[in-house]
C-alpha cells in the first residue's frame, strides 16, 4: 500500500491504488485489521450506498458491469477529517485513501468485462504513549510509538452479460491481498544508559473468493439487486511463515431502485457481512462481529449550469463496523450529499461527494463516552477514453 | 474550495490519535526483562603497550618514594653554520650564542604543585638504545646539568620559556642536543609537558648566532634521529615521558586500570545468542566490584571508558589484541582509586554492536582504559573472575520482550 503526499499520476495510481491511507489508531474506526471504507463509489457514497448494487463502479456487484458499453477507466479520491474524543481528551486526524479504482471493457454487445483494486479494509495508525518503569533498579520513563501501515486490498476481475433488457448477470473472482508494515519504537530520555529499541516487521495477506450477482428490472420503474461473495482462505504471512489462517468474509447484499419519478431515482440497500470470519486471523484482541448495513438515497437531475446538467445526490447509511472496540460494538450512522456532472462531451464525469459520519460503542462507561465524527469528501473521476 | 481543501488535506496528513489510549489501543508486549548474567571469560590485566613517546603529554613528577617520572626533549639537528640572510648562498660558522631558551606548554590539570617548583635541565645525551630507561635516568646528575629555574607556581601555566646557557647548545654544534627534564620542590610535585603528539610544535629551542639583529634567530622543534630506519619511532622519541619509579606491580586476582606504565583491563564475554542475536538490548551494566587503592593520589578521579576489542581469532596474545580497539559509543566511569563497592559501567551500546560482529571471527571482548592513560598515575583496581563470586564482574542486561509478528 502506498501513502501519498503528494501528487500522484494517475497511471501509477491506477497500477498501485487499492487503499493509501493512515489511520490512526486508538480511534474507534480502526480497531483489529482496519477500516473497511465500503467498496463504494463516489457516486453510491452520496446515496446512502443505496446505488452500490447497481453502480459499475462499485465493485459490490459484478452484473452491474455488464451494460457499459464503452472502455471506462474510473479513479477514486477520499480524504477524511476525523475528530475523536473520549473523557474530555480530543484528536483530530487527517486521512488520505484511494479506496477505489476500475476498469471495464466491453464485449460483444451485451456484456462487459473489468477489474477493480479497492481496499477491503484499512489498517494504518500511529500512536504514541509513555510509562514509566523500572530497568535494572532505575526508574525511567519509556515512550512508544507504533505505526502501521497498510491495508487489505480486494483485487477483483468480473464478468457481467445481460441476458436480456430486464436481466444482467455477472460473476467475479476476487483475490485478497496486502500488506501491514509495522514499526514499533522504544525510546528513553538518557540514551547514555538506555539504548532505544526500534522493530519492523511486515504482515503479508493472502485470500480468495469469488461473488456473483444479478440485477431484475420487472418493470421501467423498479430495479433489483442480489449479489453475494464467498469468501475463502485468508492467511496472514510473516517473513514467508504463515502467521495465522481465517476466511474472508461472506457477504451478502440486496438493493432496490425506483425511478417512477422523470428525473429521480430513489434507492435503497441492506447488505449482511460475515466478518467474524476473520476471527482467528489476529488475537483475541481483534474481536471481529457479523454486521448488518443499511442504506437509502437519492438521485436527481439538478440545475443546468453553462450547458451542462447537474446530478445532485442525497442518502444515509448506517452499519456496525466490523471490529469491537474494547469489546464493544461500534455503530456508524453517515449521511452525504454530492453532485456529479460530465465533461469533455460526457467522455470524462467527475463526481463529488461530502459525507458525515458518526461513530460509537454501544454500552456505558469510559468506553461508552468515546465518540468519532468524520468528514469525508470523495472524489471520483470517470473516464471514457 | 472543497477540491482545494480535499488536495490540502491529503498533503497535511496527522495521524496521532493517542487520546484513544491506553484504552483502544492494545497491549505491545513492550515490556522489559532484566538478568545479571557471569558472561566473562577471560580477563586480565595487560600493559597498555602505549609505544615509547607516544603520549600526548610527558610527565614531570617527583613523589617521594612512589613516582618519579621525568621528560626528554631531543633536539638531534643542533646545526653548525648558518646562513645571515635567506638569499644568502653561503653560510657562516656559528661561532656565538645568545637568547637560548627552550619554551614547552605546561597542562596543570591534575597537577600536584604545592609551591615554587625547579624545573633541572640534564644533557642525557646517550649512544645506549633508545628503548633503555635506566642509562637515560642516570645522566640525572650533577655534571651533566644544563641549567635549572625555579618558579612560581602562578609562572607554570600556559607556554613556559626556560632559559639554558650559550655553552650548551655551542658545545653541540653539528650534533645533537637532548634535554632532560625533572621537576622538583620541597613536597611532591607533578606537571605535565603537552608533546609533539599532543599539539602542534608545542615544544621549541630557539637562540641567537648573530648579534646582528637583522639575523633571525634559529627555532627547532624536537627532532629524534634514532632509531636509524625506523621513522616513525624515532618520530615518537622526539619527546617522551622516562618512567623511572612506576606504580606497584599488579596482582594477578586483580584487573588494574591506569598506573604507571599504564595498565588496562581484558574482558572476553560469552553472551547468550538468544540475547546478542535477537533480543534488542535496552541496557546493559558492566557490574564492577572495585577494591580501594590507597596509594598515590587515592583520592583523586580517574575516568575509566570501555573501547570494543576488534582483534580477531588469529590474535592469541591478549596484551595485542588489547590494543586493536576501536572507540564505543558508552559510559564513563568516574571513580576514585580509593574508592570501594560495586561500579556501574554502561555498556548497552557495545552489546548491540556485538550484534553486528561475527563472534567466531572476532571475539567479544571490551578494553576498559582511562582516559589519561599513561599521563598519571591514578589506578583502579577492581576484582577479578578469580574472586569470591558475589565480587566477580558481572554483566546485567535489560532487553525487551517484544516479539510481535504485527498481528492486531
Amino acid at each position: 500500500m502506498i501513502r501519498p503526499r503528494r501528487a500522484v499520476p494517475l497511471a501509477l495510481m491506477f497500477t498501485l491504488a487499492a487503499a493509501l491511507n493512515a489511520h490512526a489508531q486508538g480511534a474507534l474506526s480502526t480497531q483489529g485489521f482496519g477500516f473497511p471504507p465500503g467498496q463504494l463509489s463516489t457516486r453510491a457514497l452520496a446515496t446512502g450506498g443505496g446505488l452500490g448494487e447497481f453502480d459499475p463502479d462499485s465493485p459490490l456487484n459484478p452484473a452491474s458491469i455488464a451494460l457499459s458499453s464503452d472502455p471506462r477507466v474510473y479513479l477514486q479520491y477520499e480524504p477524511e477529517f476525523r475528530r475523536f474524543s473520549i473523557a474530555g481528551a480530543t484528536a483530530n486526524s487527517t486521512i488520505a485513501r484511494f479506496p477505489v479504482t476500475a476498469a471495464s471493457v466491453p464485449f460483444g454487445s451485451r456484456g462487459s468485462i473489468g477489474a477493480s483494486v479497492s481496499t477491503f479494509l484499512d489498517r494504518s495508525f500511529f500512536t504514541t504513549t509513555t510509562r514509566d518503569e523500572v530497568i535494572a533498579g532505575q526508574n525511567a520513563t519509556i515512550t512508544e510509538s507504533f505505526r502501521v501501515l497498510g491495508a487489505i486490498n480486494d483485487v477483483r476481475l468480473a464478468a457481467g452479460v445481460a441476458l436480456t433488457p430486464r436481466l444482467q448477470i455477472g460473476v467475479a473472482g476476487h483475490v485478497f491481498t496486502g500488506q501491514n508494515r509495522v514499526f514499533f519504537d522504544q525510546s528513553f530520555p538518557d540514551s547514555l544508559k538506555f539504548s532505544p529499541v526500534s522493530q519492523t516487521s511486515t504482515l503479508s495477506f493472502t485470500g480468495f473468493g469469488f461473488s456473483a450477482g444479478t440485477i431484475f428490472r420487472p418493470s421501467r420503474q423498479f430495479a433489483l439487486a442480489v449479489s453475494g461473495r464467498k469468501g475463502g482462505d485468508l492467511r496472514s504471512r510473516a517473513n514467508d511463515t504463515i502467521a495465522s489462517e481465517a476466511h474472508v468474509p461472506d457477504r451478502i447484499g440486496a438493493a432496490v431502485s425506483y425511478e417512477g419519478i422523470a428525473g429521480a431515482s430513489f434507492s435503497a440497500h441492506a447488505a449482511r457481512d460475515s466478518w467474524s470470519a476473520l476471527n482467528g486471523l489476529g488475537s483475541a484482541a481483534a474481536t471481529a462481529v457479523d454486521s448488518w448495513e443499511g442504506g437509502i438515497g437519492l438521485e436527481a437531475a439538478g440545475p443546468r449550469v453553462a450547458e451542462r446538467l447537474f446530478v445532485l445526490r442525497a442518502g444515509a447509511r448506517y452499519r456496525t463496523l466490523p471490529f469491537q472496540a474494547a469489546g464493544r460494538d461500534v455503530a456508524e450512522l453517515s449521511f452525504a450529499g454530492g453532485i456529479g456532472a460530465q465533461f469533455f462531451r460526457n467522455r470524462a464525469a467527475l463526481d463529488l461527494t461530502l459525507q458525515h459520519s458518526r461513530r460509537s460503542p454501544d454500552g456505558a462507561g469510559e468506553i461508552g463516552s468515546a465518540r468519532e465524527r468524520a468528514f469525508t469528501l470523495s472524489f471520483g473521476l470517470r473516464v471514457r477514453p | 474550495m472543497l477540491i482545494f481543501a480535499g488536495t490540502a488535506g491529503a498533503c497535511t496528513e496527522n495521524l496521532d490519535t493517542s487520546a484513544g489510549c491506553p484504552l483502544l489501543c492494545p497491549d505491545q508486549g513492550g515490556q522489559i526483562e532484566t538478568i545479571t548474567l557471569d558472561p566473562i571469560v577471560l580477563d586480565t590485566t595487560v600493559s597498555a603497550l602505549t609505544g615509547q613517546g607516544t603520549e600526548s603529554s610527558l610527565l614531570l613528577a617527583t613523589r617521594g618514594d612512589t613516582i618519579d617520572s621525568r621528560a626528554v626533549i631531543r633536539f638531534d639537528t643542533i646545526p653548525a653554520r648558518f646562513r645571515r640572510l635567506a638569499s644568502d648562498t653561503t653560510t657562516t660558522p656559528i661561532t656565538t650564542v645568545d637568547s637560548a631558551i627552550i619554551r614547552f606548554r605546561v597542562d596543570t590539570a591534575g597537577g600536584k604543585i604545592p609551591g615554587p617548583v625547579t624545573i633541572d635541565a640534564f644533557d642525557v645525551d646517550t649512544d645506549a638504545a633508545d628503548s633503555l630507561i635506566a642509562p637515560v635516568a642516570a645522566l640525572f646528575r650533577d655534571d651533566r646539568l644544563i641549567a635549572s629555574r625555579t618558579y612560581l607556581q602562578a609562572e607554570l601555566k600556559d607556554t613556559v620559556s626556560f632559559p639554558i646557557p650559550p655553552q650548551a647548545i655551542l658545545a653541540r654544534r653539528g650534533a645533537r642536543l637532548r634535554v632532560g627534564l625533572r621537576a622538583r620542590s620541597t613536597n611532591s610535585v607533578q606537571l605535565r609537558i603537552v608533546s609533539v603528539e599532543g599539539a602542534v610544535d608545542p615544544t621549541r629551542l630557539s637562540f641567537r648566532v648573530s648579534a646582528d639583529t637583522a639575523v633571525r634567530p634559529i627555532v627547532l622543534t624536537p627532532y629524534s634521529a634514532t632509531p636509524a630506519g625506523q621513522s616513525a619511532v624515532a618520530a615518537s622519541l622526539a619527546d617522551y615521558t622516562l618512567l623511572v619509579k612506576g606504580t606497584p606491580p599488579t596482582s594477578v586476582e586483580t584487573l588494574n586500570i591506569g598506573g604507571l606504565p599504564a595498565r588496562r583491563v581484558y574482558l572476553r564475554f560469552n553472551i547468550p545468542a538468544f540475547i546478542v542475536d535477537s533480543a534488542d538490548v535496552i541496557r546493559a551494566s558492566l557490574l564492577l566490584t572495585q577494591r580501594p587503592n590507597r596509594g598515590v593520589d587515592a583520592a583523586d578521579t580517574l575516568f575509566i571508558i570501555p573501547h570494543v576489542s576488534l582483534a580477531g581469532k588469529a590474535v592469541t596474545d591478549v596484551a595485542k589484541a588489547s590494543q586493536i580497539t576501536a572507540v564505543a559509543v558508552a559510559d564513563t566511569l568516574r571513580i576514585a582509586p580509593r574508592d570501594s563497592g560495586v561500579k556501574v559501567l554502561e555498556v548497552a551500546s557495545v552489546v548491540s554492536l556485538w550484534r553486528l560482529q561475527d563472534e567466531t571471527a572476532t571475539p567479544r571482548a571490551l578494553v576498559l582504559l582511562s582516559t589519561r592513560e599513561g599521563q598519571t598515575p591514578l589506578e583502579a583496581i577492581f576484582f577479578s573472575t578469580e574472586a569470591a563470586p558475589g565480587l566477580r564482574p558481572r554483566l546485567r542486561i535489560s532487553y525487551s520482550k517484544r516479539n510481535s509478528r504485527g498481528l492486531p
